[in-house]
Order: structure tokens, then sequence, then C-alpha cells
């Protein structure tokens, strides 16, 4: 593949040809895949869904791709924030047809708590995970989806704000409440 | 009682939070789900653009339209050289085989024409034969209708003659005439008609104009031409019946072979060739005599 494709730029892809065009695609899907997946699977609960919903964004985006230019249209390089927008309103779509969903499924699906001891010591208190679990549970979707995001996913507020289109700070006050929430549950359960 | 927990703390649970190994994706689930992206998009025909894509395209139209044209063409060129040579072989095919069929048509008139004047001077002979005075009347009408017919004939032949010399059918031609004019100089013919003498003027006139032609063309295949005439006309005056009135007329026919040859081998083709026509004119004249 030509050296500048990374830099991201219309012209550089533009003279691509079909067969780099297509390395130049395998390479980002490679590199957001897993997290993808595992976000696509944290909401709907359904591997095989999951499977359906990613494979949808990553055609989605190949077809954007193309689409842009062939109509000349400047290209928005930013792969992880318009894959994760364009997974989250599949997700809305497949939440339409199926409203039930919860952290069981999850649980049940594959997800649970690490077992490393350190979390343990480090936090120095002894915390039943399982009570979180069902904190969790009672929260809204978009709160679920945000703890997903800025904990499990680990993502930057900006990676957040890019996705979900809210500014930076409302993202920041979002996740603070929903600590706050988690917090009062908790010592409510004890 | 109240477990106190901070945010650090919700935070660091939360982090910990993670899906096992049993949630990742294998390699060849990853594989197949990139392949099916790739299969849905090759299904949608989604063009790449590029500049090379871009020179493919109008290269891949000059070649798809214009190559065809030009092969085209060119067949179509030769097709039509092909064709209008072959249409002109045809036409000229066309023209070699009516003049061949209008040769014949006029050989078999000629003939046809000789023919019938042989058969009527024989009529005439044999009606001068068996005159006597009960049918001398009769006689004397039916030849004279007879003479006549000879005589339209021969107009008829001449122009047939003519046509053969303004062909270069010198040889043919001179044949055709000696015959005509042989018929015409028949003394059986002069005693029932005199409509045929002007007939006779004009049938020597046009073998003289045939005879001077064949004379002044002389080419370097004349030679050999007037050998082969000589060989020819050896055997036939051999052939030819001695009578009472025709021995004088063998005899200077053989002389005047004998003298066409002679000139030969001086190298005196005209004269060699008039020779042979003075014996043309003899053996003419002997076989409208030796008609029965």
């Amino acid at each position: 593949m030509k050296e500048d494709i990374m830099s991201n730029t219309n012209t550089a892809i533009k003279s691509l040809s079909k067969t780099e065009f297509n390395s130049y695609f395998e390479k980002i899907y490679n590199e957001h895949i897993d997290q993808l997946y595992r976000f696509t699977l944290f909401r709907v609960s359904d591997k095989d869904k999951a499977i359906d919903i990613v494979q949808d964004v990553f055609f989605k985006y190949f077809k954007y791709l193309t689409d842009s230019l062939e109509n000349e249209n400047e290209i928005s390089f930013s792969h992880k924030a318009f894959l994760f927008k364009t997974t989250r309103n599949t997700i809305i779509d497949h939440y339409r047809k199926k409203q039930t969903q919860s952290l069981d499924d999850l649980l049940e699906s594959g997800y649970e708590y690490s077992s490393d001891e350190d979390v343990s010591h480090n936090t120095s208190i002894d915390i039943d995970y399982k009570k979180l679990v069902k904190s969790l549970k009672d929260l809204d979707l978009e709160s679920q989806e945000l703890v997903y995001m800025r904990y499990v996913d680990n993502m930057s507020l900006t990676e957040i704000s890019e996705i979900t289109g809210q500014k930076e700070n409302t993202i920041s006050v979002k996740v603070h409440r929903i600590l706050e929430k988690l917090k009062q549950r908790h010592e409510k359960n004890y | 009682m109240k477990k106190i927990i901070n945010h650090k703390e919700i935070e660091n649970i939360l982090s910990s939070f993670k899906p096992n190994e049993s949630v990742n994706l294998s390699l060849l689930e990853k594989e197949n789900m990139l392949a099916s992206v790739f299969t849905r998009v090759g299904h949608n025909k989604l063009v790449i653009k590029s500049p090379f894509y871009t020179y493919k395209t109008y290269f891949t139209q000059y070649l798809r339209y214009s190559i065809p044209v030009l092969l085209l063409a060119v067949i179509g060129t030769q097709a039509a050289g092909v064709f209008t040579h072959r249409s002109k072989i045809a036409i000229a095919d066309i023209s070699q085989v009516k003049s061949t069929l209008d040769n014949l048509k006029r050989n078999n008139s000629i003939k046809s024409n000789l023919s019938k004047n042989q058969e009527d001077i024989q009529e005439i002979k044999l009606n001068l034969a068996s005159a006597n005075s009960t049918n001398l009347f009769e006689n004397t009408a039916k030849n004279k209708i007879l003479a006549d017919q000879v005589s339209t004939r021969s107009k008829v032949i001449r122009n047939q003659v003519a046509a053969l010399v303004s062909e270069n059918k010198i040889s043919e031609a001179k044949n055709i005439a000696l015959d005509l004019e042989s018929a015409l100089k028949a003394d059986e013919l002069y005693k029932v008609s005199t409509s045929v003498e002007q007939e006779v003027f004009s049938a020597i006139d046009l073998r003289v104009t045939i005879e001077k032609k064949e004379s002044n063309n002389i080419s370097s295949s004349t030679e050999s031409e007037i050998k082969s005439k000589i060989e020819k006309a050896k055997k036939e005056v051999v052939g030819y019946k001695k009578t009472a009135s025709t021995t004088d007329m063998l005899t200077d026919a053989v002389k005047a072979l004998d003298i066409a040859e002679s000139y030969v081998g001086k190298g005196e083709f005209e004269n060699a060739i008039i020779s042979l026509q003075l014996h043309d004119r003899i053996v003419a004249e002997l076989k409208i005599i030796l008609l029965p």
C-alpha cells in the first residue's frame, strides 16, 4: 500500500487501485472489529445479532467511503467515531424490534467481572460485584452505554463526544451523575 | 451497616468489568465477516474512482468502439475490392460468353446460307438436266426463283464476312468469301438468271479486299502458318476426284502450292501468300464443279 494512504487524505485514497483500496479498508476493519463487536454484544446480548450488526456497519462504512470518492465528497477520517455512531444507530433499530435487554443477558452471553486479585487489593474494600451489576441493570440504556464506553472500553471523553454527538462537558457531567447514582444504590443495598 | 464507597472505587470496579475470552471473535469469524462485507460490496457494484480508473475507462471505450470500426472498415474495403474484382470478371465473362454465342450464331448462319446456296444450285443443275419440252416452262420458273434466293443469301453472307474481317478473322473470312464467290460463279446460275451477276462482282471485290489484307498481314508466325496451310492443302488436293473438267484445275492447284512452297523457302512470304490464295480460289471452284 502506498505510504501516504494512512495520512488519510482524499487525494491519497483516490490514487488507490481497487485492490489497494480493499487492503486499506481491511486495515481499518482489523483495527476496530474487536472493539466494535464487544460494544455491540454488550448492547444486544446476542452473538449472532452482534455479528450481523457489525457486518452491516462495516458494509455501510465501505459504501460511505466509495460513494464519497465517487461523488468527490470530503471523507471523514475519524473511522472510529463513524463506526461507533453507525453501530449505535443500528443498535437503536435493533432495540425498536427487541425491547427487552438486561445485564443478566450480558452475563449469560459471556460478560463477567475480572477475577484479577489486584483489583480488590487496589480498591482496598470488599465489594460485591454482583450488587454493582444489579445497580447497572437498573440504569437507563444511555447510561449503560456511557459506562461501557468510558470504563469497559476505556474511551476518552473526546471519543465518546464524537460518537454520541454530545459535548465533552455534558458527557463528563452525565458520567459523574451515573457514578453517583451507582454509589447511592450500592450503599442502599447494604 | 451501610457500606461507604467513593467514585474512584466504582470506576475501578467498572474498569474491571471485561468480556471473557469466549466473547471475542475468532480469527476465522473475523475473516468470514470481512468476506461477507466484500461480497455485499461486490453485489452493489461499487466503483472506486481513481486516475487509473478514469484512464482505463476512456481507453476501454476507445478499444471497445474504434477497433471494431477499424476492423469493419478494413474488412469492408477488402470485401468491396473482392466483390468489385469478381463483378468485373463476371461482367467480362458474360461479355465473353455473349460474344462467343454471337460468333457461333453468325458462323451457323453463314454455314447454313452457304449450304442452302449449294442445295439451290444443285437443284438448278438437276432441273436443267431433266429439262424437256413438257416441263421447260415450269423448270425455268423454279430455277429463276432458286437463283434469286441464292442472290439474296449472298448479300447476307457478304455482310457477315465483312464483320469477320473487321474482327481480323481474315483466314476464316477469306474461306467463306471464296465459297460464296465460287457458288455465284457456277455456270448453271448464269443459264437461269442474270440477277446474280452483280453479286458475283461484289463477292469478287470482297475476296480481293480480304486477300490484300491477308498478304499485308505478315508477322513472325507467318512462315509457320504458310507451311502448315501448304501441308494441309496438299493432302486435300489428293482427295479431289479427277474428272475431265477438273484435271487441269487440280494440276494448277498443285502448281500453285509448289510455287508457294518455293517462295517460303526464299523468305518471300507475301508472294507465297498470293500463290496460296490462287490455290484457294481454284479449290473453291472445284468444290462447286464437283457438286453432284
